[in-house]
């Protein structure tokens, strides 16, 4: 199983970069990149949505898309929070590869 | 002459619940004692069983839960004359925490001592209850707030809320916006996050209702707060603004 980004635009931010993460064809997140007024955190990836009872309501914050696939990574590591997850079709019981 | 502290919970009662001047001479024999806090400090923690009364005498300061996770909500501001704890009237302890949101000074006074004046005027003891009511009703305006307010309109009402209720006690226009919370507050007390927040807020500042350029918010046009915010305070039942 892979995470895949497949860029987006989405009209919340000034440069509308946005980011699909997909594992599998299933969409589990949608990623935006903070624009100008956001101060530290500008150029960061925000997970603006998660699809899936993944991240006990988090609305993380990522320096680089390496970050992001870590969390994303761990989130599936744990089955407690990801419960949800696994039981897709496809997703149980496989391996969860695609860390940088 | 009353001190500080008497005239800031006079006036606040005053505001809420149009108490005379003679109850408010009755609170003036109480010795108050004073405490300094800064931005972000503890002043008391959620379930803390407390002897005195809190009154806020100058700066800002929030109350909050904390959930199991250790996810804060923000579930009210309070401002100069506001009774941190006025549940201890009835509630041994305190459920939410207190916190100082700018640099806070904070009068106390004895439960014991101040329940024995209130007891003897009705009056007093009237008023006490209303500004009590007029808090859960204020919460309940916040449960609409968080649940079901676009996020604009939902920290544009906070902030008009924040400006009224602070203005009341004789607060100069030019402080309130010292009083005004951060945007990690603004989001704590709205539901939202950080990010979430610093959006609106942008929204805002480009319709010319604050100026925001990602640090402290100010006032730039009120009526147009207001609107953006779809603002009424009939929910908080000031009797003199």
């Amino acid at each position: 199983v892979r995470f895949q980004f497949q860029p987006v635009r989405v009209p919340v931010e000034s440069d509308g970069e946005g980011l699909l993460v997909l594992v599998n064809g299933w969409l589990i997140a949608l990623l935006v990149r903070l624009a100008a007024e956001h101060g530290d955190i500008t150029g960061h990836w925000f997970v603006e949505t998660i699809y899936g009872n993944i991240g006990g309501g988090e609305h993380p914050v990522f320096a680089d898309l390496a970050q992001a696939e870590h969390w994303f990574a761990s989130q599936f590591a744990d089955r407690r929070s990801a419960d949800h997850l696994w039981k897709i079709d496809g997703l149980r019981d496989q391996p969860i590869v695609g860390q940088t | 002459l009353p001190d500080i502290g008497h005239q800031r919970l006079n006036r606040r009662l005053i505001a809420v619940a149009a108490l005379s001047s003679n109850a408010g001479e009755m609170l003036s024999g109480l010795p108050f004692s004073y405490a300094q806090f800064l931005p972000h400090e503890t002043i008391y923690a959620p379930g803390t069983e407390l002897d005195h009364y809190l009154v806020v005498v100058d700066g800002s300061v929030c109350r909050y839960k904390v959930a199991a996770s250790g996810a804060q909500a923000i579930c009210s501001f309070e401002f100069p004359g506001d009774i941190l704890n006025v549940e201890n009237r009835s509630l041994a302890k305190s459920d939410c925490g207190a916190r100082a949101v700018s640099s806070v000074k904070i009068a106390y006074v004895s439960r014991s001592a101040f329940d024995a004046v209130v007891c003897e005027n009705r009056e007093l003891d009237a008023a006490l209850q209303r500004y009590a009511l007029i808090r859960a009703v204020t919460a309940e305006e916040w449960l609409l707030n968080v649940g079901r307010r676009p996020d604009r309109e939902r920290v544009a009402h906070l902030i008009c809320e924040i400006v009224t209720r602070a203005s009341v006690v004789d607060v100069p226009w030019d402080d309130v916006s010292s009083l005004l919370p951060s945007t990690d507050d603004l989001a704590g007390a709205t539901g939202l996050s950080v990010v979430q927040t610093t959006r609106a807020l942008r929204d805002l500042a480009d319709e010319g209702a604050i100026s925001f350029t990602g640090g402290p918010v100010s006032i730039r046009n009120m009526k147009r707060l207001e609107e953006l915010g779809r603002f009424s305070a009939n929910y908080l039942h000031l009797v003199e603004v």
